[in-house]
């Protein structure tokens, strides 16, 4: 990029880090900011800006949302007593998307990898407990991925929230093992949801 | 060029851009190796649990012999060390560990087949249902002593002596157990009981060893622990995870278990989804 003036070298760069973003593309979407009418940019500046300023998580779910308590957790026609555990936010997309699940969820960001040296700690295992310990659940499904990872997490919560006087079930690993289920299709998760089985 | 062809266990893979994984695999020809799967991840990811860690594969590598990346062809999956709900979180914590620790202990581009039966001999027993914290000790002792960092349990680090039955001294300065002349040693000792167990380690396969006692088995875990850190200069990440999940897990049977009825009044299936 050493042709380029820094301002545009550095966002060919920064443009780069984005993923499905390779050096041509990055160059292009470059290239049509700068021709782009000033307000244009500006306001995708200001779009990116307030992303991580005006997006919190949820206190209840930990899913991404712009309030206090996301829109499913303040939904009072959903369920309380069905929590549908996931590992990232986009997992509980993937989830909704099935339309058959009217009940809560919660979000870990992320799944037990010693591998990658994340252990309980980082994840939100203890909001929860704390929804359960608080009564009215009744069901706990552990829609975590069917990959080491995402089976040692389901596990390990299986573990902590047997005590709890809870019913825990396990997606159906008709999702093949190994798989994201970032990737998952409606029809396949409907059918793991379906098929859940008691941990 | 045909792809250079081999048997391989997967120690680890790491996502590479949208739709594929850098996967480290330990083969039985080339050690430990690199190899850029295309097309792992996404909606079509055509290993599927091959890439899982200890899946036991076929792999075919293209790219020049001794290549620091290689492109991952065929991956045929011989055996899972992991079958989707066929085992609990202390296997699946395990295996990451032996995972890790392989990993550690394998140099890139160097077969050892010594180590690649060791591991394969290991995947063997968790299948088996051999305790994975027997089965840790066991892979730990086999690749410190492979690397030439076990200790003599016969002869004197610091003497010509033989070592006398009973405990085991160690003496840091030594970096092996000493005799009685050649004391007072630094520490740990182990005990003779914890001594004949790893002999027993060193004398059987993995699956015959059998479960150490509670107490035997602690000192040598931090007894390993003590010369796997020294010689990698560092600590294995999923020592301190492996850590916490123990304890997560301890924290919760201190409260009392659900008695029949109640467990009895907890509905039991529904397949309908509310
Ligand atoms: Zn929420
Ligand atoms: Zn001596």
């Amino acid at each position: 990029m050493a042709d380029y003036p820094a301002p545009l070298a550095r966002l060919v760069d920064e443009l780069r880090r984005l993923p499905g973003v390779g050096p041509k593309s990055a160059q292009r979407i470059a290239f049509h900011l700068l021709k782009a009418p000033k307000e244009e940019a500006e306001r995708l500046a200001e779009a990116v800006g307030q992303l991580q300023q005006a997006l919190r998580l949820c206190s209840v779910c930990n899913a991404v949302t712009d309030r206090e308590v996301c829109a499913t957790c303040s939904d009072a026609s959903r369920v309380d007593r069905v929590i549908c555990v996931v590992e990232e936010p986009h997992n509980l997309l993937a989830v909704e998307r099935t339309r058959d699940f009217k009940g809560r969820y919660h979000v870990l960001h992320g799944a037990l990898s010693p591998l990658q040296g994340i252990g309980p700690d980082e994840l939100k295992v203890q909001g929860l407990l704390d929804r359960v310990r608080g009564g009215g659940v009744e069901e706990v499904i552990l829609a975590t991925s069917p990959t080491v990872e995402g089976e040692a997490t389901a596990a390990y919560l299986a573990r902590l929230l047997k005590p709890l006087a809870v019913r825990v079930t396990r997606i159906a690993m008709g999702v093949p093992v190994g798989s994201d289920l970032e990737w998952a299709d409606e029809v396949t998760m409907a059918k793991a949801l379906e098929g859940r089985r008691e941990y | 060029m045909p792809p250079i062809s081999s048997d391989a266990l997967v120690l680890r893979s790491y996502k590479l851009g949208e739709t594929s994984k850098v996967v480290v695999l330990l083969t039985r020809e080339r050690g430990k190796v690199r190899a850029v799967a295309k097309g792992a991840r996404g909606r079509r990811n055509r290993y599927h649990s091959a890439l899982e860690p200890l899946s036991e594969v076929r792999v075919g590598l293209y790219g020049r012999q001794g290549a620091e990346l290689y492109r991952l062809g065929e991956c045929e999956l011989l055996r899972s060390a992991f079958p989707a709900g066929a085992r609990g979180l202390d296997e699946a914590m395990a295996l990451s560990y032996f995972a890790e620790l392989l990993d550690a202990f394998s140099l890139e581009g160097e077969a050892e087949d010594a180590v690649y039966r060791l591991a394969l001999a290991i995947v063997a027993a968790v299948e088996e249902g051999s305790p994975v914290t027997a089965l840790a000790r066991y892979l730990e002792a086999w690749l410190l002593r492979l690397n030439g960092l076990y200790p003599s349990l016969d002869r004197c680090a610091s003497c010509p002596r033989g070592l006398p039955a009973g405990s085991l001294e160690y003496h840091a300065g030594a970096h092996g157990f000493v005799c009685s002349e050649c004391g007072p040693a630094s520490g740990p000792a182990l005990t003779a009981g914890t001594g004949s167990y790893l002999r027993r380690i060193f004398g059987h396969a993995p699956s015959a060893v059998g479960a150490a006692g509670e107490d035997e088995s602690a000192s040598l875990e931090s007894f390993h622990r003590d010369l796997i850190r020294r010689h990698l200069e560092r600590d294995l990440r999923s020592h301190r995870v492996l850590r916490d999940v123990a304890r997560g897990v301890r924290g919760v049977q201190g409260t009392p278990q659900l008695d029949e009825r109640e467990r009895d009044s907890l509905p039991r299936e529904r397949k309908t989804l509310p």
